[in-house]
């Protein structure tokens, strides 16, 4: 099975896959760093700011003129969070062309995001005045357009309230009360700092003809675009899970808006997050809890009930949360909740029939290999379990949710404690 | 770097595409160096298709009809169609459009096992009051989800605005009092009405034996009586080429203001014909508001966009349009400025650079988009369905390739105008 090869150059890895299946070449820079009330709304900015123009190519347009000359590879700057952690990724998508010259798109493909990441300077291209107030306007807007997405607000509202007072309880995207006083150059100081702090990884998925030349030629650019030298990664990584042991109250939230359904999500905490041993079974327990259409909550709240269209329970890996979220009317709320509560006890109680656990088995086997076959997954997947400080790749998740017992699903949720319930009233969702 | 009229495509893959007896089309993409298979089994039937006449016999459906006939499909009292697929690791799901219902699975193994389960559970029925019942308050919340959603709602009432007539008008999943009127007996109607091989296509890319498959298809329909194929007659009302409303405000619980930019084709297209003004339209588009335009910095840096700000075409046999637009502060504005922009670009035409630029780019993501399994499938059913017979992608690639200037000026004069164009916005109430 494919693996990663990696070029470990001090500051920053670079890993790299050959593949013969993709045609179209993955480029991604990643670079992750602990997020902070401080200066997450300035971190979560930054991708964005990068993409208004560099120092050789100042503006948003001669970016994307340089991208429709490289045959439409698709570059792309995002910000988003794992845990307590941001990431910025740099990426680009080179297709393959018969009969232009492979190297040379590459290498113009590389050269645009190294340059998207570091060829920036305090005034100009993105940096400048101009461009960050327009920047500071769009932010604000994104900020706010959260709520517009009913279901994932709701989502990120519970898991807020869940890790409540740590890194990962603050939003991806900062907050709207920071931006109106920022500045260019407080903005140039959190890109410095994140330039000096941040770990770095880059990955390249492909045919590529050279590749190790190209992995040696990205260290090597990469060691002297970053100002610190010595290696960034730390011993211990910074653990985001939510302890179900702890001590603390059991909170229930509900919050009013104009809409027709009702979003409820309700959050336990596991312990258990990528790294450890458990993972597989966590994910197994909640596969046939509610993470399919044959899952029980499917089953007993979709189709024998008519409760919801959606209903799914799902796992964040990093801060081991288990979430159930349902779309539904509001005064269905309790009825939802006990529903959910029975098919969990009778997990707990270790319910399990062998034609659920087989299916839940194969579907999760299917799922990651389907994985395979997507490079920007693969590169996720390598990723995040750096950042979880893991060494776990696909194939090996595969074997271990093949090892999963019952009985370790049936220890999982027994040890699962309800940490938040969130419910977003729709005042029109009265039946 | 090299002219991308010169390009030289070789796909890299086989396609094997005929017709059974029973008329169902199939296509097979084997990709043997792929995990993954995407398999799509998908019915020329759509929400537009309300009223239609077989046998002599006028019909009119309710709203909303044609989607739920595609969530009943997935009752059985054989089997759990979830589970049946689920059980040897693939997952199974489908959506209805306007003109098309689609089946589809994903997965990697057993596949010759897989395309048995979708060939039977779509080409069997089990319809009975109580389940019919059942399943209005799964789609009343379905639909409560889709009316939440602002970019969805923008774009429905763009099309209400648009059209007079054309069930194009109406919503996918209907209303939630159309869907309570549904009955067992329309249901069945309209599935024996379309859901004959003959109306259908099954469509399959990844990495699977295609001699296999081949075999497993052709074995499974032989064991299937059908009836003759109901001659189908569609019924759609007259729709005025122009629209119906010119401007179209409305106030919704939102965020941010969402404007969107209309203009209708007078006319649908099929086959070869859609295919080619499909690809003009998306070269065109990308070169007035694409990213490397220069209307789309100017709009960045006033601050009236996002870069969400999109350019889209949809083309179908009995509808057409063009949809630009997306967040903004002030739609007024934002509407203002795209028609000038166009009033400019109608008097000094489209700029050639622009316009090779764009031919350049979607070159490059129609390559790119041969990694996608799902994506070719999807593709291809859609073309299929909406007449090219003989689709292959080499065409797509054959079009962009030959595509003209005058051509795509042509396109401008006749679509882009002001006499067909609607304007429309969600702003926060």
């Amino acid at each position: 099975m494919e693996s990663f090869q990696t070029l470990d150059a001090g500051r920053c890895q670079v890993h790299a896959l050959l593949h013969p299946a993709f045609r179209t070449k993955e480029i991604s820079l990643r670079c992750h760093l602990r997020m902070a009330r401080e200066r997450v709304t300035e971190v979560a900015m930054l991708p964005a700011v990068w993409m208004n123009g560099t120092l050789s190519l100042p503006s948003y347009r001669q970016i994307a003129l340089a991208t429709d000359d490289l045959y439409g590879t698709h570059v792309r700057a995002s910000i988003s969070k794992r845990g307590g952690y941001h990431i910025l990724e740099v990426g680009a998508s080179v297709p393959d062309v018969p009969g232009e010259d492979e190297a040379a798109l590459v290498e113009r493909a590389l050269d645009l995001v190294l340059s998207l990441a570091f060829d920036h300077a305090i005034g100009v291209g993105g940096f400048s005045e101009a461009a960050v107030q327009r920047e500071k306007e769009l932010h604000r807007r994104r900020i706010r357009a959260v709520r517009d997405d009913k279901a994932a607000y709701a989502l990120q509202r519970c898991h807020q309230i869940a890790c409540r007072g740590t890194p990962a309880g603050l939003p991806r995207l900062g907050f709207e009360e920071d931006v109106e006083a920022l500045m260019p150059d407080r903005l140039y100081e959190v890109y410095q700092q994140v330039l000096a702090q941040a770990e770095v990884h880059a990955y390249a998925v492909g045919q590529f003809r050279d590749m190790a030349g190209l992995a040696a030629r990205v260290a090597d650019r990469l060691a002297k675009a970053l100002p610190e030298k010595r290696a960034m990664r730390t011993e211990t990584v910074a653990r985001d899970v939510v302890q179900p042991v702890e001590v603390r109250a059991f909170e229930e939230v509900t919050e009013a808006e104009e809409a027709q359904q009702t979003q409820f999500d309700l959050a336990f905490a596991s312990g258990v997050g990528f790294g450890d041993d458990e993972y597989p079974a966590l994910v197994m327990m909640n596969g046939v809890f509610g993470g399919f259409a044959h899952s029980k909550l499917f089953m007993s709240i979709r189709e024998r009930r008519s409760l919801a269209y959606s209903v799914w329970s799902f796992v964040d890996a990093a801060t081991g949360l288990l979430t159930v979220y349902a779309g539904i009317s509001a005064d269905k709320r309790d009825e939802v909740r006990q529903i959910l509560e029975e098919e969990l006890e009778a997990l707990r109680r270790g319910e399990i029939a062998a034609s659920e656990w087989q299916e839940t088995r194969a579907t999760l086997r299917n799922q990651y290999q389907q994985m395979l076959d997507q490079p920007a997954m693969l590169i996720a997947w390598h990723h995040h379990a750096v950042i979880a400080g893991s060494e776990r790749t696909i194939p090996e998740m595969i074997e271990s949710v093949d090892r999963v017992r019952p009985e370790d699903a049936a220890e999982i949720a027994a040890a699962l404690r309800p940490v938040c319930l969130y419910v977003l009233e729709g005042r029109g969702s009265r039946a | 770097m090299s002219d991308a009229r010169h390009v030289s495509l070789e796909l890299p893959f086989e396609t094997r595409t005929w017709r059974l007896q029973n008329g169902l089309v199939v296509t097979l993409m084997p990709r043997p160096a792929l995990h993954q298979t995407y398999a799509m089994f998908a019915t020329r039937y759509g929400s537009v298709d309300r009223a239609f006449r077989t046998d002599g016999k006028a019909h009119e459906m309710p709203d909303g009809i044609a989607h739920f006939l595609e969530h009943k499909m997935f009752e059985d009292p054989e089997m759990d169609v979830f589970a049946r697929f689920a059980a040897h690791g693939a997952s199974v799901d489908a959506y209805t459009t306007f003109d098309h219902t689609a089946y589809y699975f994903s997965g990697t193994g057993e596949i010759a096992k897989h395309v048995g389960t979708l060939l039977d559970f779509v080409q069997s029925i089990h319809l009975t009051d109580e389940n019919v019942e059942k399943e209005k308050g799964i789609i009343a919340q379905e639909i409560h989800m889709v009316n939440d959603h602002p970019d969805r709602r923008a774009y429905m009432e763009l099309l209400r605005a648009m059209y007079h007539e054309h069930p194009v008008r109406i919503d996918i999943a209907g209303t939630v009092e159309s869907v309570r009127a549904i009955t067992k007996e329309q249901l069945l109607l309209c599935y024996d009405t379309f859901y004959h091989p003959s109306n259908m296509v099954l469509v399959i890319a990844g990495g699977f034996d295609a001699d296999e498959i081949a075999h497993v298809i052709e074995e499974n329909q032989a064991k299937k009586s059908f009836k003759e194929p109901p001659a189908i007659e569609r019924l759609y009302p007259e729709e005025p080429p122009t629209p119906a409303r010119s401007r179209h405000w409305m106030h919704f619980p939102v965020q941010q203001p969402r404007l969107l930019v209309g203009w209708k084709e007078a006319n649908g297209a099929f086959g070869s014909n859609l295919i080619e003004q499909d690809t003009a339209m998306t070269i065109l588009l990308d070169a007035l508001f694409g990213p490397t335009s220069a209307f789309y910095q100017s709009l960045l840096d006033e601050g009236l966009v996002d870069k969400g700000f999109s350019a889209n075409y949809q083309l179908s046999n009995t509808f057409g349009y063009t949809l630009v637009g997306g967040n903004t502060p002030h739609p007024d504005v934002l509407a203002e400025r795209i028609q000038s922009h166009l009033a400019r670009v109608r008097e000094r035409r489209i700029d050639e650079e622009a316009f090779e630029r764009a031919r350049k780019k979607i070159m490059g993501r129609v390559l790119m988009s041969l990694d996608q399994n799902a994506f070719l499938v999807r593709n291809w059913v859609t073309y299929f369905l909406r007449g090219a017979e003989a689709f292959a992608f080499a065409d797509v690639i054959a079009v962009l390739q030959t595509m003209t200037l005058e051509r795509a000026n042509a396109r401008f004069q006749e679509h882009l105008r002001e006499d067909n164009m609607v304007v429309s916005a969600v702003v926060p109430s």
